[in-house]
């Protein structure tokens, strides 16, 4: 539009300071608005003024103004009213009027284009800002004078934010580096088993994080410290149980050989009571005999007293018929005496007669002897039977006695062989527990076997383990418990000094 | 830019302005370092507004672009995926910077770094587009953006469906900043 107009320059040079005034109240407009205080509100409204009272010069210029010039200035006051409103889409769009009319409509398009772009970069950069984004600046071009020292201002102060950001964005990361090192640092040396490493001072908002693992750091010490321990007295623990297992196990292995010879003795034993309730059992056979015999005997003794009673009393009726043979023999020879004296008197005739009384005389004589011979001797059988009876007597109370021991003895025998019975059981009982203790010898001896396996495996996992905590670094556990004492007992001074 | 709301792009090299075929010659115009091209468009992409330098350079007359597609300066080098990309971003509601080679009705080429921004009532609701377009850096048009755009117009030449084409250019695009690492916006700012 620098086509040169026919009309006279005052009007033309009022046109171009409604333009400029117009132009300068919207750059106030819109620089307060985003709150650079390039023109204060006074300037603006005194822009305002100036920009009618131009308006107005150029009316009263023309003292008459023509129909397409009052069109223009309608137009031109149309479409600011509009931008005072913050509407930036307004424009004089279609417009064909030539010279200093189409003139002044362009700058005022032109003036609005200006502004419109300056509010849409500076809202865009302004809203990237927001976002975090600092790469949208404004874009200079087509900014000039104010529009670009606004421009230029807030790209520099996204600029200095920016930066700021990213100091901050650099000195977190180094901080964040930092941390990362200090706690790859205590990381690296419990990786290594050292416990007793302690993270350094770290930034305060990462203190719980460093109190936190300096006190799980801690706990790991004293817990492996405490395994330490407890893994070297299980080793020496184990080792002697198994050694005790040892012994115990040599031990149960003669006594369960004691029990195994126990048991062929008893075996013998009960062997031998066998034979013995079997032997009395014979024996009590054999003394049932004996009592029957005794009692037998008893008998024969009985016939035999009674025996020698009739000798008694045969002896004594022989005794009687002795006395009356003998009587006969003192007749028979008293006979003979008489027989002699008639055969002296008889003379020879009785001399044959007197040989007779003689031989008579010496037969009676005889026979009176062989009586009284006979006599004697019947009195002596009969003091013979008496003392045979006597003794007869004696022998029937000994086999009395005899019987009743003979009972006394079957009733021992008796006991024997039930005390045998008695005993045989028993001792098969005994060799029933011998046999159970026998069983139960030989399980200890495998139980025994057992522990000292166990225990073995026990000491060498214990020294496994030992090996395995000796990896790590720590401190003696009787030592940190004292530490921990000491803290403790610090706490609680430092607890008091506070309260 | 009336292709930009879902109609299809147009594909022919030669641009028509009152039924003639625009024929683009090699000559490059320029416009002030300190000057903005501004215009609007409606929804569908129609000009309602078009400053004076965007008149001047364009060499139309204000009258020849208001209710004409803003795609009236479009250059057949330009790829169809930076379209897209710029269609995609604008309607999501937000901005996008993006190097654009124009057309004028002489034939001419100019290069532009054009800022296209909604518009929205106080609803919030997109009433129309805005663009400011300023002078790209010279050496960043002809050492990056140019070969850039040359190599994703000749992945769309491979096909010759459009709609193919274009998602080829897309993927295209969308590698190019992956194997960059980067976002679109990052990687404008960076230039």
């Amino acid at each position: 539009m620098t086509r040169s107009s026919s009309r006279s320059e005052p009007r033309r040079a009022a046109a171009a300071a409604v333009s400029a005034a117009i132009l300068a109240a919207l750059a106030g407009l819109i620089a307060g608005l985003l709150g650079y205080p390039l023109v204060d509100h006074a300037a603006i409204a005194a822009s305002i003024l100036c920009a009618a009272a131009s308006l107005a010069i150029l009316s009263k210029r023309t003292r008459q103004p023509q129909s397409a010039e009052l069109e223009v200035i309608k137009r031109i006051a149309a479409v600011c009213k509009e931008i005072s409103a913050g509407n930036f889409e307004a424009r004089i769009a279609d417009y064909s009027e030539p010279g200093i009319l189409g003139e002044a409509q362009s700058r005022v398009n032109d003036m609005i284009d200006r502004c419109d772009a300056f509010v849409r970069e500076a809202t865009a950069s302004l809203q990237s800002v927001c976002q975090n984004v600092y790469y949208r600046r404004i874009m200079l071009g087509g900014m000039r004078g104010s529009f670009r020292v606004a421009a230029e201002t807030i790209n520099n102060a996204v600029k200095t934010q920016e930066q700021a950001v990213e100091k901050a964005r650099h000195d977190a990361a180094l901080e964040h580096a930092k941390v990362l090192s200090t706690i790859g640092e205590g990381l690296g040396n419990l990786k290594k088993g050292d416990l007793t490493f302690r993270l350094a001072d770290l930034p305060e908002a990462f203190g719980p994080l460093k109190v936190d693992y300096n006190a799980a750091v801690s706990g790991l010490e004293t817990a492996l410290a405490n395994v330490g321990q407890i893994a070297t007295s299980v080793y020496d623990q184990s080792q002697e149980i198994a050694t005790a297992s040892d012994e115990l196990s040599s031990r149960t292995e003669r006594q369960s050989g004691m029990l195994g010879e126990s048991g062929a003795s008893i075996e013998e034993l009960v062997d031998a009571v066998n034979k013995a309730a079997e032997a009395s059992t014979r024996t009590k056979d054999i003394i049932a005999v004996a009592k029957v015999n005794a009692v037998d005997s008893m008998g024969v003794v009985q016939q035999s007293v009674q025996a020698m009673e009739r000798i008694k009393d045969s002896s004594e009726r022989i005794g009687a018929i002795i006395g009356v043979i003998d009587e006969i023999a003192f007749q028979t020879n008293l006979l003979a005496l008489n027989a002699g004296v008639e055969a002296a008197r008889a003379g020879d005739a009785g001399r044959g007669f007197a040989v007779v009384a003689s031989e008579v005389r010496s037969l009676a004589q005889r026979s009176a002897d062989a009586a009284r011979e006979i006599k004697g001797l019947i009195v002596q059988c009969t003091s013979d039977v008496a003392n045979g009876v006597e003794h007869v007597g004696a022998t029937g109370k000994a086999f009395e006695n005899l019987r009743d021991q003979i009972s006394v003895i079957d009733g021992g025998i008796a006991d024997i062989a039930s005390q045998a019975v008695s005993q045989s059981s028993t001792i098969k009982e005994i060799n029933t527990a011998i046999g159970e203790l026998d069983a139960t010898t030989q399980q200890n001896a495998a139980m025994g076997e057992e522990v000292t396996a166990s225990c073995r495996s026990l000491a060498e996992e214990s020294a496994q383990l030992t090996e395995m905590v000796s990896k790590f670094v720590f401190r003696d556990a009787r030592k940190l418990e004292q530490e921990s004492s000491g803290l403790a007992q610090d706490d609680a001074i430092a607890a008091a000094a506070a309260a | 830019m009336r292709h930009g709301i879902g109609a299809p792009l147009p594909t022919s090299a030669g641009k028509r302005f009152m039924n003639e075929v625009i024929k683009p010659t090699d000559k490059e115009v320029f416009f002030d370092d300190d000057d903005l091209i501004v215009s609007k468009t409606d929804l569908k992409g129609r000009l309602t507004y078009a400053n004076q330098v965007f008149c001047h350079i364009a060499g139309y007359s204000q009258a020849e672009l208001l209710g004409q597609p803003h795609s009236i300066i479009r250059h057949p080098d330009m790829p169809r995926a930076v379209f897209k990309l710029l269609w995609d971003t604008v309607l999501a509601g937000r901005e996008i910077f993006a190097y654009v080679k124009n057309l004028t009705k002489a034939g001419d080429y100019y290069w532009v770094l054009a800022h296209v921004t909604p518009s929205f009532d106080a609803g919030h609701s997109i009433i129309g587009f805005h663009s400011n377009r300023r002078v790209p850096a010279p050496a960043t048009v002809k050492n990056t953006i140019a070969p850039l755009y040359a190599q994703i117009l000749l992945e769309e030449k491979k096909h010759k469906n459009g709609k193919d084409e274009l998602a080829a250019g897309f993927d295209f695009l969308t590698n190019f900043l992956k194997s960059k690492n980067t976002t679109y916006d990052a990687l404008i700012f960076s230039l």
